[in-house]
């Protein structure tokens, strides 16, 4: 199994490659994502288990036309939720294809839910599944942030993984507490709304994750990520990985649009849109012997990060400048 | 071709790495660096190298280097992995191009690749404009949008609610949608994400009053 988390900019995007070479896709990116790039150049269209949408915003759901218009019948299911007013243009457009598919027996949709188990390899003891939002949690939802889905990959009981799409700390903290997963990825890009509230700090000493992937847009209007949430994470232990760079660790380096890392390029996936500058760009973990493996660039990453004038991830873990990097 | 002297051409200067665990890739490829003191170098003066017939093109974000060798008259390009005898100098593009699909295909495919190979594919991605090659290469993505107006400018609002002017040239595409009207389209992004090409257009549904 190969976890490849895309950077796509300002979104989330991730695909799971099964031993069969059939994917499992956890949110799809927005319009123009680079992930339909790269499976129209496949020469055969893959087969793709299930799309699960963590919520319907569309930095994370914005491609899914495009997937689906391609895709037809190699597409066996969707998962997602409702979370907003159907009557919403964008809501519809998106769901409008997916609605086609199964209209014409293509895949199925489904709802996206508490215990719902997504995926499941049951001889590995491997398993998909949401923890995340249960229906009340849905109706009571103030926004479709709040309601976002939590889906954890569990192996052999524990889980490993957790894509908790935009979904405050604090609920991330109750439904997957004393997890201790290997990844988590955002929330929010790593602005989750209660950053400022003590919730936040409890929620990540309460889950304790090893790495955070943020995935993340290095020109967004909305100052992601959060100084504070990434400092939080990194005095807790747990070492962040930003798919891009940010005007917050180096401004001339932004300025002049020079990549830390062109890791699309290295792992043979394609590059997002737009003017980014690319930090650790996509992250791929290989599960070998039961173990998560990161790609050979982390410790390139940790180099070359070393010599950015305000690396937030390593001054968040007490590094200063001259100190040699440390994992 | 334009000839510099070996001594000006700058080692490359890695920093020290012992406190990483192993090595990390450019401290491999500092040690597989060929010896310069014996070669001249030269730099090829093309950055441009045709990559699929002719279009995408493949840029290059610096000049090659090419290394010399005055014994046996037999060039390396620095970086690629390609040795070649400089009477042949002239098919150089071609043989950088097949490295980089040779490489890229490799990588595509997910398949391992060797210590060396790895190595070369991390300094070719380093010298050419990969997103450039992402997007040229991109096949249209299906989407769907409403013509909001069109003149004097055509603009297309997209189903997750950007708005977007289309140039004269793109807009063509569209002459036969009514304004108000819903369409699908396969559309060929660029490099900010705005619409380069738009082909095989299909009409939805009306939703908004002409």
């Amino acid at each position: 199994m190969v976890i490849d988390f895309w950077d796509v900019g300002q979104g989330n995007c991730c695909v799971i490659k099964l031993d069969d070479n059939s994917l499992i896709i956890i949110d799809v990116g927005r319009r123009g994502s680079p992930l339909v790039d790269w499976l129209n150049d496949r020469p055969s269209f893959p087969t793709i288990r299930t799309i699960v949408l963590t919520h319907n915003d569309a930095d994370h759901a914005g491609a899914l036309p495009a997937i689906v218009a391609r895709g037809g019948a190699s597409i066996e299911g969707v998962c997602a939720l409702v979370d907003r007013n159907i009557e919403a243009p964008a809501f519809q457009k998106i769901l409008e294809a997916v609605r086609g598919g199964e209209r014409n027996g293509f895949f199925r949709l489904e709802r996206l839910e508490r215990n719902k188990i997504i995926w499941e390899d049951a001889a590995k003891g491997i398993r998909l599944i949401a923890v995340y939002p249960g229906m009340l949690d849905n109706i009571d939802a103030a926004n479709p942030n709040d309601t976002s889905g939590i889906i954890c990959l569990e192996i052999k009981g524990k889980t490993e993984l957790i894509w908790p799409g935009d979904v405050p700390m604090q609920k991330m903290g109750e439904s997957c507490h004393d997890t201790e997963p290997y990844a988590i990825t955002g929330p929010h890009h790593g602005a989750p709304s209660d950053v400022r509230t003590p919730a936040s700090r409890e929620a990540i000493r309460a889950v304790r994750p090893k790495f955070n992937f943020i995935s993340v847009g290095t020109h967004n209007s909305y100052s992601h990520p959060r100084l504070r949430f990434i400092r939080q994470l990194e005095v807790e232990g747990c070492r962040v990985r930003c798919s891009q760079l940010t005007y917050r660790c180096e401004r001339l380096r932004v300025n002049a649009r020079d990549h830390v890392l062109k890791t699309h390029g290295y792992l043979g996936l394609r590059a997002p849109r737009g003017k980014y500058v690319s930090c650790r760009g996509p992250w791929r973990l290989t599960l070998t012997n039961g173990q998560f493996v990161p790609d050979r660039w982390d410790e390139e990453h940790l180099r070359i990060i070393a010599t950015l004038k305000r690396p937030q991830c390593l001054l968040g873990r007490g590094w200063k400048r001259g100190d040699q990097p440390f994992q | 071709m334009t000839y510099c002297n070996s001594e000006q051409v700058q080692q490359p200067h890695f920093a020290d790495v012992e406190g990483l665990k192993g090595e990390t890739v450019s401290a491999l490829v500092a040690k597989q660096s060929p010896p310069q003191s014996d070669n001249q170098v030269f730099r090829f003066s093309q950055k441009f190298i045709p990559a699929e017939g002719n279009a995408p093109v493949l840029r290059l974000t610096e000049f090659p280097k090419l290394i010399v060798d005055k014994r046996t008259m037999e060039f390396e390009v620095e970086g690629w992995g390609i040795r070649m005898p400089c009477s042949e100098v002239y098919d150089l593009p071609r043989r950088m191009g097949r490295r980089f699909i040779e490489l890229f295909s490799k990588a595509d495919r997910q398949e391992d690749f060797t210590e060396e190979e790895e190595m070369t594919w991390f300094n070719v991605v380093n010298q050419v404009d990969y997103d450039r090659f992402s997007y040229d290469r991109a096949a249209p993505q299906y989407v769907e949008g409403t013509l909001i107006r069109r003149s004097p400018h055509f603009v297309v609002e997209w189903y997750d609610g950007e708005r977007e002017n289309l140039s004269p040239t793109v807009a063509r595409s569209l002459a036969l949608i009514e304004t108000g009207e819903s369409f699908g389209a396969f559309v060929k992004f660029g490099s900010d994400n705005q619409t380069i090409a738009i082909e095989r257009v299909t009409i939805r549904e009306r939703v908004l009053q002409a």
